[in-house]
C-alpha cells in the first residue's frame, strides 16, 4: 500500500523543485525585516530613505515640550505623519534638483551650510588653530580635491582654477 | 508515512538553506580601501568604506556616519617612521564621497628622508574579523604599491622606491590573495559551481565545464577591468542568482526529461516578473527580461535533445562565466587599480580566482566521489533532487531579491 502511495522519482523531483522555488521567493517577503537588510531601528521607510526611531523620539520630545498635557496616540500618529511629509518634500526637492536650480533654495542651503561650518568652528570642532575663514577654506579645498573639475571653455587668458580661493 | 517524513525532512533542509542565504554571505564582503600619497614631509591618506560598513561602528543612532568613521580612523590608523609615531596634522576630516560611501582624509607629519614608513591599520577588525583593507600607496617618485591589511596582518612597511620590481611582484601576490578571497567569500559563485557539478560523472566532463566557465569569466573580467565595458552591477548580481536557478532547473530537467514543461513554467514566471516590472516600473528592463526568457528557452530546449552526458553545458558554462566575470570584476573596480599596475593586478586577481575555484571544485568533487562510494549511493537521486531544489530556491531568492532591491 505504501509503495502505491509513493510519488514516482520524476514527480518527486518536480515537486521538490517547485517547493524549493516557492520557499526561495516567499522567504523574500516572510523573513524578518532585519534579515532582509532593513534598518531595524527604522519606524518608517519612504522610498529609499528611512525615519529612524531616534529621529522619531526626538520629534516626540519636541512635541511634548510644546504641548500641555499627556501625549495621546493621535499625537504620536500626527508626529510620524509630519516626519513622513517632511521626508516626501525633501525627496521631491532633491528629485527636482531644487537646491541647484531654485535660487531661493540654493541660497538658503548655502547660507545654512556656511553657518554650520562657522558654528562648528566656533564650537572648537575641527582644527582649533584655524579661524572660521580658514576652516571654510580647508573645507572647500577638500571638496575641490575630491571633485572632478574640468574647464571646458577658455574664459580668460589668465584663468586660475586651483588657487582662485587663495 | 515514510514518504511524508522524507518530504518533511526535505522541506526542512530547503528552508534551512534558504534561511542561511542572507545577503551577507553572498557578496557583501567586509572591505574598505585607502589611497596614500607619501611625500618628503607628510603622508596623506584618503580612506573609503561603504556606509553600511560604517554602521557596524555605530553605537548610537544619533551619531552621523562620517563622524563615526573619522573618529574610528583616528584611533585605528597610525604610522611609524624610524620607530617614532608620526603625528596627525589635524583631526581626521570627513570628505564628500559618492552615494553609499563614506570618505575621510588623514594627514600625518612625517619626515621621510631615509626611512620608509610603517603603516598600521586595525580599522573594522574588532567589529568584523574577516574585514580586509586594501591600501594603494603612491610614493614621491610616482610609483605605486599595494598592501593588504587583514586581522592577522595589520602592519606593512612601505617598500623603498628602488625596489620597483619587488613591488610589482608583491602587487601580483596581493591580488592573488584578493582573487582567492573574493571567490571563496562569494557564496553565489560557489553554489553556481556546485549546481554545475551535480550531474557530472566523469573527470573529463569536469575539465570541460571548468574550462568553459574559466574562459567566460576571464574575458569579462579583463574587459571590465580595462574599462572597455561598464556593466550595471545591480543587474549582474541579480543575473548571477538567475544562472544558479537555471542550472538547478536544468539538473531536474535532465533527470526527469521534462525540459519542455520546466521551460514553460520558467517562461511563465519570467513573463509574470516582466509584467510586474512594466506595471510598477521596477526591476529589469523589458529588453533584459526578454534576454532572460530567450536564454531560458534556448538552454532548456537545447538540453532536451542531449539528455545523456553534459551535452552543451561547457558552452553554456562559458556564457554563464561571462556573467560571473562581471561580478568578479566588481571586486577589482570597487577597490580601484592603479594604472601602472593594471596588468599585474588583473593577472594576479585572475590567478587568485582560478586557484580559489580549483580549491572549491576539488573539495566538491571529493565530496561527490566520497558520496558515490558510500552506502547512501542508492539515494543519490534524492540528494541531487534536494540540492537542486535548494539551489533553485536560493538562486530565485537572489534573482528576485536583487532585481527589486529587496536584499
Amino acid at each position: 500500500m505504501i509503495s502505491e502511495n509513493k510519488l514516482s522519482p520524476n514527480y518527486r523531483s518536480i515537486a521538490l523543485l517547485f517547493i524549493g522555488s516557492l520557499i526561495g521567493i516567499s522567504s523574500l517577503f516572510l523573513l524578518p525585516n532585519k534579515l532582509l537588510g532593513y534598518d531595524q531601528g527604522a519606524v518608517a521607510q519612504i522610498n529609499n530613505a528611512v525615519i529612524r526611531k531616534d529621529e522619531y523620539d526626538r520629534a516626540i520630545a519636541l512635541f511634548r515640550g510644546d504641548k500641555r498635557g499627556p501625549i495621546t496616540d493621535a499625537d504620536l500618529n500626527l508626529v510620524l505623519r509630519k516626519l513622513i511629509e517632511e521626508e516626501l518634500l525633501v525627496q521631491a526637492a532633491l528629485r527636482n534638483d531644487s537646491p541647484r536650480k531654485d535660487m531661493k533654495i540654493r541660497q538658503r542651503v548655502l547660507q545654512t551650510l556656511l553657518t554650520s561650518i562657522q558654528t562648528r568652528s566656533a564650537a572648537g570642532i575641527g582644527d582649533p588653530s584655524q579661524s572660521a575663514g580658514e576652516d571654510l577654506k580647508f573645507y572647500l579645498n577638500q571638496l575641490r580635491d575630491s571633485a572632478d573639475i574640468q574647464m571646458l571653455k577658455k574664459v580668460s587668458d589668465n584663468i586660475l582654477v586651483t588657487s582662485e580661493i587663495d | 508515512m515514510c514518504h511524508l517524513l522524507r518530504l518533511s525532512i526535505s522541506l526542512l533542509l530547503m528552508s534551512t538553506s534558504v534561511l542561511c542565504s542572507m545577503d551577507s554571505i553572498a557578496h557583501n564582503r567586509s572591505q574598505s580601501h585607502s589611497n596614500w600619497i607619501i611625500s618628503d614631509h607628510s603622508i596623506e591618506a584618503i580612506f573609503t568604506a561603504k556606509a553600511i560598513e560604517v554602521t557596524r561602528l555605530q553605537t548610537s543612532m544619533n551619531q552621523s556616519l562620517d563622524i563615526i568613521f573619522a573618529d574610528h580612523l583616528e584611533k585605528t590608523v597610525s604610522i611609524k617612521n624610524d620607530g617614532q609615531a608620526c603625528a596627525l596634522r589635524n583631526d581626521v576630516q570627513p570628505i564628500p564621497a559618492k552615494q553609499g560611501y563614506i570618505q575621510a582624509k588623514l594627514i600625518f607629519n612625517c619626515s621621510l628622508k631615509t626611512e620608509s614608513p610603517l603603516i598600521n591599520i586595525t580599522s573594522f577588525f574588532d567589529s568584523a574579523s574577516s574585514h580586509v583593507h586594501y591600501a594603494h600607496v603612491f610614493t614621491a617618485s610616482q610609483q605605486t604599491q599595494q598592501y593588504l591589511f587583514t586581522e592577522v596582518q595589520t602592519q606593512h612597511q612601505v617598500a623603498n622606491d628602488n625596489k620597483k620590481s619587488g613591488s610589482i611582484l608583491s602587487g601580483i601576490n596581493q591580488y592573488i590573495y584578493i582573487g582567492i578571497d573574493h571567490i571563496i567569500g562569494g557564496a553565489d559563485h560557489i553554489l553556481f559551481l556546485l549546481a554545475l557539478l551535480l550531474l557530472v560523472r566523469r573527470f573529463k566532463d569536469l575539465i570541460w565545464l571548468i574550462t568553459g566557465f574559466t574562459v567566460g569569466h576571464s574575458i569579462t573580467l579583463a574587459i571590465t577591468t580595462i574599462g572597455w565595458v561598464i556593466p550595471d552591477l545591480h543587474i549582474v548580481e541579480a543575473t548571477i542568482g538567475f544562472t544558479i536557478a537555471l542550472v538547478a532547473i536544468d539538473n531536474i530537467a535532465a533527470l526527469t526529461g521534462y525540459h519542455r514543461h520546466l521551460a514553460l513554467f520558467s517562461i511563465i514566471g519570467l513573463m509574470a516578473m516582466a509584467a510586474t516590472n512594466i506595471i510598477l516600473g521596477v526591476g529589469f528592463s523589458s529588453l533584459s527580461m526578454l534576454g532572460l526568457v530567450t536564454l531560458t528557452v534556448a538552454y532548456l530546449l537545447m538540453r532536451s535533445d542531449n539528455e545523456s552526458g553534459i551535452g552543451v553545458r561547457p558552452v553554456m558554462a562559458t556564457g554563464f562565466g561571462l556573467i560571473h566575470g562581471f561580478g568578479f570584476a566588481s571586486a577589482l573596480t570597487e577597490i580601484g587599480i592603479p594604472t601602472d599596475l593594471l596588468w599585474a593586478s588583473l593577472l594576479g586577481f585572475n590567478i587568485g580566482i582560478e586557484l580559489g575555484q580549483l580549491l572549491i571544485i576539488s573539495g566538491l568533487w571529493l565530496i561527490i566521489l566520497g558520496f558515490k562510494h558510500t552506502k547512501y549511493v542508492s539515494h543519490s537521486r534524492l540528494v541531487i533532487d534536494l540540492t537542486s531544489a535548494s539551489l533553485c530556491g536560493l538562486g530565485l531568492y537572489w534573482f528576485v531579491g536583487r532585481s527589486y532591491g529587496i536584499i
